[in-house]
């Protein structure tokens, strides 16, 4: 068994249970010394599980051939990745056949980690995904491996990519992930090509990230607010929660308005500084309030149909009544993703035109034809 | 940009067809086309708000039989729905599968759909009977007057006049030699203490007291005769009267507080939505509404040392935290809302006593249409909890609603004894 199988086991155990999940996180310093950041380590699978008090869980995996380590090393040594990650639990996967020593298992438990050799985890997969396992799970390492391929010939992309499997993953909260993703976007729009099928699932993919900062905002809004009154209240509360409280966004409206007038413009004309297209961002988040646990399926579902989509298969065939608003809220992120990029109006219309079709699938099972991007 | 006072009237235009729409009760009426597609429209969108994918079949089952859609209609009724990108539709070829509901929050529904109804242009009668309903939902009217005032033929008038009370929506009272009009969509009590009033004070005063009311829901009767004003707006002595009578004089009677301080004070409030707005069963929550407003101005406007000073910053904080600090005038002031259950006063051993809110959808519910009537907003139609089950569970559960009943009455309100004169004639000439 090589690493790269245990890392696709590990991988698949969560997609299957429909935890968000994403390989091969390069873990650098954000504030470090070097003049480029440089990789210090990795992650092999980071995976977000949501919890009903409405947040992620993050929950790392490490997938380790141990010629060099104990296992029990290798548990310490993810208890302070995880600690560093903010993570709930973590998972060695060591590819030995033979057991792990019980003491070290006892010893990884304390710290959060579940150690297991390859033959215990199909066990444990098989019995955590009842009954077959989580051999049907719908995405791969290798699909996103390959998605992020196909569109690495792009130069003009790179940095794109660079944010969206690398450096959004290191954002210390969800709400710069919001902002940067988008700003990040709009930099490299005029390369989309809706023709182009890997763009459209970039695009899909790249919209499942946001969909997972999005549900960690709706999250917070909701615990604090529940659902505003008015939409002034919920405008003002998505402003200071998107720049970090009050003084962060006065300081960064100062620093707009001092740019404006150096280029000659009076402070009048500029609007309150607020993500693209605003009134519809605010409406988004409003309906992810109506029933905030469901936006946290949301990147996974978006996920799931940009896998689809690049190895052309039918979309989303695992979806569930009862995934109805999840959908729906999908339909209305990735609408809403798609116009506040900057990308041509036709990834918009692509995407909610099979997200549509996925929901009457729903329920009227006998009128779907498999969606696809035709 | 968007002219405000035009987006108004456009607002009011769709709110009126609504309100005629609902009286209807799916009835048909010649002479309405756009009128009831705007009003069917409006109606949809406020139970469709927050739904997920819904299967087209279902939703005419429901249509019809919950909320007086015809199939017929339904497709158009859709259409002007996803015209103001209220929902997203699933087509094949002219067929719609699915309808998924987008309908927006915070944002003034009937403003879009005025806005529709304006671009498709609405008939002579359906703008005169909007034209109508409007001036009657201010206040009742002396019926000659609408002559006048709507500048249309009188056989026009007579005509939609029939129409409304055939339709449910307006009916005629006499009341000192006059023929008044009053709709029971905005005055739903006190038909005859209403028409006896503008008859005797006329429509205008009348009406401005009721707006200035609407304005400053629950002021208390007391500190309008003592300041010969409401809120900020005097009135003239006439009015005063009129708001004298509209506190007893065969009127139901209004919230009552009583205190050892500021003794028995009568609180005023507007004319209580008619049924469109206000179904039946919302009606406890309406009036358990009333009384927390007025237990609110009483603590603004007769306080007996505490006053309360942001009467909306309190009703927010209740809604909000579901209590309110302990204060030493709360228990008379809050005793009322104990007997309604709207929440409990608890003593904090220092003679003060802090009103809880009883955290349940109803009464949650009455805090909003508090919030609604010190705000001096018309709250929108309330969600008809059955159409949105039905809409969620799907076929079997609307079974169970509708049971055997398959063939729904269509009643059809007649044409005028002038159509039907012409219409005659013509049977005459062709049979």
């Amino acid at each position: 068994v090589k690493d790269s199988e245990l890392k696709e086991l590990l991988f698949r155990h969560h997609w299957a249970q429909r935890h968000y999940a994403q390989p091969e996180v390069e873990i650098y310093s954000s504030g470090g010394a070097a003049e480029t950041a440089r990789m210090i380590t990795d992650i092999d699978v980071l995976a977000l599980r949501p919890h009903p008090d409405l947040y992620f869980e993050r929950l790392l995996g490490d997938c380790r051939t141990l010629r060099s380590q104990s296992a029990v090393n290798r548990a310490l040594w993810l208890s302070g990745l995880m600690r560093f990650f903010g993570a709930r639990s973590g998972t060695v996967l060591l590819r030995a056949e033979v057991g792990v020593e019980p003491d070290h298992k006892l010893v990884a438990q304390r710290v959060g980690v579940q150690l297991f050799s390859h033959a215990d985890f199909v066990v444990y997969d098989r019995a955590v995904v009842y009954p077959s396992g989580s051999s049907f799970a719908g995405v791969t390492v290798q699909d996103l491996r390959d998605l992020r391929e196909a569109n690495a010939k792009y130069g003009r992309l790179r940095p794109l990519l660079g944010y969206l499997y690398r450096d959004a993953w290191q954002e210390p909260t969800y709400r710069s992930v919001i902002r940067r993703l988008i700003g990040t976007l709009r930099e490299v729009s005029g390369e989309f090509d809706p023709e182009k099928l890997e763009h459209v699932v970039l695009l899909c993919d790249a919209a499942s990230i946001f969909a997972v900062a999005l549900a960690d905002c709706a999250g917070r809004i909701f615990q604090q607010f529940l659902h505003p009154a008015r939409k002034e209240d919920l405008a003002e509360s998505l402003r200071l929660y998107l720049w970090d409280g009050r003084s962060r966004y006065s300081f960064v409206e100062q620093v707009r308005q001092k740019h404006a007038e150096s280029l000659g413009a009076t402070g009048a004309e500029l609007g309150p500084l607020d993500l693209p297209e605003w009134n519809e961002f605010v409406q988004l988040v409003r309906h992810l309030l109506e029933q905030p646990r469901e936006a946290f399926s949301v990147p996974w579902l978006l996920r799931q149909c940009a896998v689809d989509l690049f190895r052309s298969r039918a979309v989303l065939a695992a979806a569930v009544p009862k995934d109805a608003i999840s959908l729906k809220q999908a339909m209305l992120t990735a609408s809403y993703f798609c116009k506040a990029s900057g990308v041509p109006k036709d990834f918009g219309d692509i995407l909610t035109t099979i997200l549509i079709k996925v929901q009457t699938g729903l329920v009227s099972p006998q009128a779907t034809a498999s969606p696809s991007r035709g | 940009m968007k002219n405000a006072e035009a987006a108004s009237e456009q607002a009011v235009v769709a709110a009126r067809c609504y309100d005629v729409t609902v009286s209807l009760h799916g009835r048909q009426v010649g002479d309405f086309e756009e009128l009831l597609i705007i009003g069917m429209a409006a109606r949809l969108a406020f139970q469709l708000r927050g739904l997920p994918v819904v299967a087209y079949d279902l939703l005419r089952q429901v249509a019809l039989h919950l909320l007086q859609i015809p199939p017929t209609s339904l497709q158009t009724v859709v259409g002007v729905l996803a015209e103001a990108e209220f929902v997203r539709l699933d087509r094949q070829g002219s067929t719609i599968r699915t309808v998924i509901p987008t309908v927006p929050y915070y944002e003034d529904l009937y403003e879009t759909l005025g806005e529709i109804a304006s671009n498709h242009g609405l008939s002579e009668p359906e703008r005169l009977t909007i034209d109508l309903v409007n001036r009657l939902a201010r206040s009742p009217r002396v019926k000659e007057s609408l002559y006048n005032d709507t500048g249309a033929e009188r056989p026009l008038v007579d005509q939609m006049l029939g129409v409304g009370e055939q339709g449910g929506y307006l009916f005629a009272r006499r009341a000192r030699g006059r023929d008044v009009i009053v709709s029971p969509l905005y005055f739903p009590e006190n038909a005859a203490e209403f028409a006896d009033l503008v008859a005797a004070h006329g429509s205008g005063s009348v009406g401005r007291v009721i707006k200035t009311i609407a304005k400053n829901q629950g002021w208390p009767l007391r500190v309008i005769q003592e300041t010969g004003g409401i809120g900020d707006t005097p009135l003239t002595a006439d009015e005063v009267k009129i708001v004298t009578k509209l506190a007893g004089e065969g009127f139901l009677p209004p919230p009552m507080i009583q205190t050892e301080h500021a003794g028995e004070n009568h609180f005023l409030f507007g004319p209580k939505p008619g049924i469109p707005s206000l179904p039946p069963t919302k009606r406890p929550i309406y009036e358990a509404a009333m009384a927390l407003v007025a237990a609110v101005r009483q603590g603004q406007l007769l306080p007996r040392a505490y006053r309360i000073r942001m009467p909306l910053s309190l009703l927010h904080a209740l809604r909000d935290k579901r209590y309110l600090r302990a204060n030493s005038e709360a228990l008379e002031q809050y005793r009322e809302l104990v007997v309604l259950r709207l929440g409990r006063l608890v003593p904090d051993g220092a003679g003060r006593h802090r009103f809880e809110l009883i955290d349940t959808p109803e009464n949650l519910e009455a805090v909003n249409l508090a919030i609604h009537l010190v705000e001096g907003t018309e709250p929108l139609p309330a969600v008809d909890d059955e159409v949105v089950l039905a809409l969620h569970k799907g076929h079997d559960y609307l079974e169970s609603l509708i049971g055997r009943q398959r063939l729904v009455a269509q009643q059809i309100v007649h044409l005028d004894p002038e159509k039907q004169r012409e219409f005659d004639d013509l049977l005459l000439r062709v049979v």
